[in-house]
C-alpha cells in the first residue's frame, strides 16, 4: 500500500506539471499531461469507468451518464490507476461516497475482485481525492474560516473544488479539519 | 506523444516481419547478404536499423527488401489488426461482462473486442 506521502507527492508533481496551481482541478488536462486521452460513452448500470492500456495508446473512459463532480472523480481515480498500478484494465463500478473515504471502502465485487485489487481501488481513491483536493490547496482556502466548518462552507468548497458534498467531506476528515456536527 | 507511440509499434512490427522472413529464407540469409541482393540499395546496418524498428523504412524500401526475399511489398506489412490487436487479457477480462464488453467497444471505437476492426456500413 502507497503512504499518503507517496500518493500526496506525486499528485503534486502531477499538478505541477500540468501547470494547476489552484482548484478546481483540471483532471482531462493531467490526463493529456500523461499522454493518456479521455473519453465519454455511454455506460449501462454502475459502471464509472475504466482505463485501457494499449499497446499503442492508452485510453480513459468514463460514464458520461454520471453527474458532472462524479466523471471529474472518476478520471481522478482511473488517473491514479495509471500512475500507481501496472495492470494492462481496470473496469471500474461504482465507488460510491464512501468509497472515497478510506476507512470504509464500498465498491461491488465483481469478477476481477480480489484483495489485491482492493488495495489498488483503495489506492486509486486516495488518489483521486487527493489531486482534487490537494492538501496544499485546501489547508490554504481555509486558514480564514472559522472552525468548526459549517455545512455551508463545506459546500461551498465542494462547488469551488468541483466534487460532490461527500467527497469533500470526507477529504477534510481525512486531514484532520473539524466539521460541525448536524 | 501518442502518435510517436502508434507509428513506433508500425514500424516495430514491419521490421520483425522483415527479420522473419529473411530468416525463413533458405538457405538463411544474414542481413550482410540481404544488403547484397538489394544490389547494395540498402546497407547492412540500414537493415539492421530497420528490423529493430529503430528506422522509419522508407516505401521504395519496402519494395527493394521485398524485391530481395521474393515476396510483394504488402507480405512485409502486418494487418492493422495484427499490429493493434487488443491484448489478451484485456479481452479476457470484459468478455464475460455484457455491460463492460460493449462500454469498452464504445470507449476503443471496435465493434469486435478480439482486435476485427469496426466495419462501415455500406450504403444503398
Amino acid at each position: 500500500m502507497k503512504s499518503d506521502q507517496e500518493i500526496q507527492r506525486l499528485a503534486m508533481r502531477l499538478l505541477q506539471s500540468a501547470d494547476i496551481a489552484g482548484p478546481p482541478v483540471d483532471v482531462i488536462a493531467v490526463a493529456k499531461g500523461l499522454g493518456v486521452r479521455v473519453l465519454s460513452e455511454k455506460a449501462d448500470g454502475d459502471l464509472s469507468g475504466a482505463l485501457y492500456r494499449l499497446p499503442d495508446r492508452t485510453v480513459i473512459g468514463v460514464n458520461r451518464e454520471h453527474s458532472f463532480v462524479r466523471r471529474r472523480f472518476t478520471i481522478a481515480h482511473e488517473i491514479g490507476h495509471f500512475v500507481l498500478h501496472e495492470q494492462p484494465i481496470f473496469i471500474d463500478r461504482s465507488f460510491l461516497a464512501t468509497g472515497m473515504n478510506p476507512e470504509e471502502p464500498l465498491f461491488r465485487r465483481d469478477a476481477l475482485s480480489s484483495q489485491a485489487v482492493d488495495s489498488k481501488e483503495i489506492e486509486a481513491n486516495r488518489f483521486a481525492a487527493t489531486l482534487l483536493m490537494p492538501d496544499d490547496f485546501l489547508l490554504s482556502d481555509i486558514t480564514d474560516e472559522r472552525l468548526p466548518l459549517t455545512s455551508n462552507s463545506v459546500r461551498d468548497l465542494a462547488r469551488r473544488y468541483q466534487v460532490s458534498p461527500q467527497a469533500m467531506t470526507f477529504r477534510l476528515i481525512n486531514l484532520g479539519v473539524p466539521i460541525e456536527q448536524i | 506523444m501518442q502518435d510517436d507511440v502508434r507509428s513506433a509499434a508500425i514500424y516495430k512490427a514491419v521490421g520483425q516481419e522483415v527479420a522473419k522472413r529473411r530468416n525463413a529464407l533458405t538457405p538463411r540469409v544474414t542481413q550482410a547478404q540481404l544488403s547484397e541482393l538489394t544490389r547494395g540499395r540498402l546497407s547492412r546496418s540500414a537493415i539492421a536499423n530497420i528490423e529493430s524498428g529503430r528506422q522509419r523504412v522508407a516505401v521504395h524500401h519496402v519494395y527493394d527488401l521485398a524485391d530481395a526475399m521474393n515476396c510483394e511489398p504488402s507480405d512485409l506489412l502486418p494487418p492493422n489488426q495484427k499490429i493493434f490487436a487488443l491484448p489478451a487479457s484485456l479481452v479476457a477480462s470484459v468478455e464475460s461482462d455484457p455491460e463492460a464488453s460493449e462500454f469498452t467497444r464504445r470507449v476503443l471505437g471496435r465493434n469486435d473486442l478480439s482486435g476485427i476492426r469496426p466495419r462501415r456500413k455500406k450504403k444503398g
